[in-house]
């Protein structure tokens, strides 16, 4: 293997850095100091400068003026294809190669970098079962043989293939539907953990970012406003487009008049499962509607929901839904909000079903911002 | 009929014709697939040649075929040599020129993607662009295919042996028996090429399409 040109980040240092093409300007006396093993997510609307500050950093973009410094070496001396051998990369939609297998996508570079095919195979293992993807199941597919929440996962273990210390993600989940979003969110959010690396978020949904982020950094019109920890971004906003953004005023000034009807998501009808398929349906269906959550009915009544993660690695898939399903909490729809987020809260759990007068009426996913406000 | 067709098979040594015109199929047809990748990557390295050079192999492709033979007979004399390099001049075109788009139309979001990864230029070229280009010069090749069957009958006319020498004898006699024995057997062999080709083709689009 390659020698590394960074063990780990410490820092990088982004300083007076402008880009232009022409009159326009993509990113303007940006100053940004990221620091060693946090999450930082860069939040805004499009044209914001987001996508641009990754691109800076890892040298798809050169900038006009000013420094990048990644532990304190000026990047513009780095060899960019070096550089980003270092820098795990992933982007929202087609990110992986067509032509190639799921296992040859992510082996990519560690085949460039010289690995044994023996050393790849056993780290791509090591990686799918981080993500709950048995190995053998998807490693000789192609990409277009894969649902898109699963395309995104393997996207991102392309990334960290090589392990390396920086990553970089460019909306990663954001074609996915919103439920299966939050579950790739939360899967995220556990691995985050194991992998230990300082990672540089773009999103333009905040709740995205305060969930997942250490600190936000909230860009408007190709310039940095303010960054900061969630709470302080909620309490402190330095002007109102930050307040806005954050929706500390306008969502939240009567919180203690919302019901759970008024925060909760409609169920569609593909989320339906009846309690009498066998696991092995489900899977299909799942895949055939492309969702990885189901809700399970028994006639009408509904019963907890199904996780397509946790299907897939059933022992035995014969067995009926039912059976197998998982417990969740249930909410009338005209429960007070915020004693219904604390019992979320306090359950750890981040679904729950909401009914009416004994029907199914919703699904509740808390937002990240509703979460820290009760 | 079996009659007819075995008495002009053998009085005409078809085998053997066959043999040949296959085998001046085959020196034509590696060589334009050969000069036509390079052409098509040396273009694509140097995008500004790209038009110029296009337009050129365009142009020889609008000189009659006939007329084609003719002036390279100066050069090459009669025979074989002539018609070769005939189909090799009118079938690098669609090889160069598919190959030159396969390569320059790869998704803009992929190469990002391969350059983000870390993937050189090279790389690029050889993991990304060439693999996903193939479906796209397949196609090319079966153009080429195409033109180099016609072009190697025509060699007949010059000499050149291969189906387009009985061919000749049946029009100059006015033999239609051997005319149409003749005409059918080249059609079918073209036919029998063609879709050979398109096989391979089409399971190129299934592995590489996007």
């Amino acid at each position: 293997m390659n020698q590394r040109l960074f063990e780990k980040i410490d820092s990088i240092d982004i300083e007076d850095v402008t880009k232009s093409y022409g009159d326009f300007f993509a990113i303007k006396n940006l100053n940004l100091k990221i620091k060693g093993g946090e999450l930082i997510a860069l939040v805004g609307p499009s044209g914001s400068g987001k996508t641009t500050t990754l691109r800076l950093i890892n040298k798809l973009i050169e900038p006009d003026n000013g420094t990048i410094k990644i532990n304190d070496i000026d990047i513009k001396n780095l060899n960019p294809v070096k550089l980003r051998r270092n820098i795990g990369y992933v982007i929202q939609e087609i990110g992986l190669f067509p032509h190639m297998t799921v296992l040859e996508n992510i082996g990519i570079i560690s085949k460039l970098e010289g690995w044994s095919s023996d050393n790849v195979r056993k780290r791509v293992d090591e990686i799918l079962n981080l993500f709950g993807l048995p190995a053998e199941l998807y490693i000789k597919r192609y990409p277009k043989e894969l649902s898109g929440g699963q395309q995104q996962r393997i996207g991102l273990a392309r990334a960290i293939m090589v392990n390396p210390p920086l990553l970089l993600m460019d909306e990663p989940f954001g074609a996915l539907d919103p439920i299966l979003r939050r579950q790739l969110q939360e899967e995220f959010l556990k691995i985050k953990m194991e992998l230990d690396k300082t990672i540089v978020f773009v999103t333009h949904d905040i709740d995205e970012a305060f969930k997942l982020g250490d600190r936000v950094a909230i860009m408007k019109d190709s310039q940095l406003v303010q960054v900061g920890e969630p709470d302080e971004l909620i309490l402190n906003p330095i002007n109102k487009f930050v307040s806005d953004i954050v929706g500390s005023e306008k969502k939240f000034k009567h919180i203690d008049n919302l019901k759970v009807k008024d925060i909760m998501d409609p169920i569609e009808s593909k989320y339906l499962f009846d309690s009498k398929m066998t696991a092995n349906q489900a899977i299909q269906e799942m895949k055939n509607r492309n969702i990885e959550m189901g809700i399970i009915l028994n006639k009408s009544n509904p019963l907890g929901i199904i996780l397509f993660k946790e299907l897939i690695n059933l022992e035995n898939k014969s067995q009926f839904i039912e059976e197998i399903y998982t417990k969740v909490v249930f909410l009338n729809a005209n429960d007070c909000a915020t004693s219904a987020l604390l019992t979320l809260k306090n359950s750890n759990s981040f679904t729950a079903l909401v009914t009416e007068k004994e029907n199914l009426v919703g699904i509740l996913l808390p937002n990240e911002v509703l979460l820290k406000l009760v | 009929m079996i009659e007819t067709i075995v008495r002009v098979w053998q009085s005409q040594f078809l085998f053997s014709r066959t043999i040949e015109h296959l085998y001046m199929f085959s020196v034509a047809m590696f060589f334009s697939v050969l000069i036509g990748l390079i052409i098509g990557v040396i273009i694509y390295l140097n995008p500004k040649s790209a038009n110029p050079v296009l337009n050129i192999l365009n142009a020889t492709e609008t000189i009659p075929t006939l007329a084609l033979l003719v002036i390279l007979l100066p050069f090459f004399g009669i025979g074989m040599p002539p018609t070769i390099v005939a189909s090799i001049i009118y079938s690098i075109l669609p090889v160069s020129r598919n190959t030159y788009t396969g390569l320059t139309s790869v998704n803009k979001q992929l190469i990002e993607i391969s350059r983000a990864l870390g993937l050189s230029e090279r790389e690029i070229l050889f993991k990304v662009r060439f693999p996903m280009a193939l479906p796209l010069i397949a196609g090319g090749v079966r153009i080429a295919l195409v033109f180099t069957m016609a072009i190697v009958t025509l060699g007949g006319l010059i000499a050149a042996g291969g189906l387009g020498a009985p061919l000749q004898t049946g029009i100059n006699l006015f033999r239609t028996d051997i005319i149409i024995v003749v005409g059918l057997w080249t059609g079918i062999l073209a036919v029998i090429l063609d879709l050979g080709a398109a096989v391979i083709e089409k399971s190129l689009k299934m592995r590489y399409g996007r």
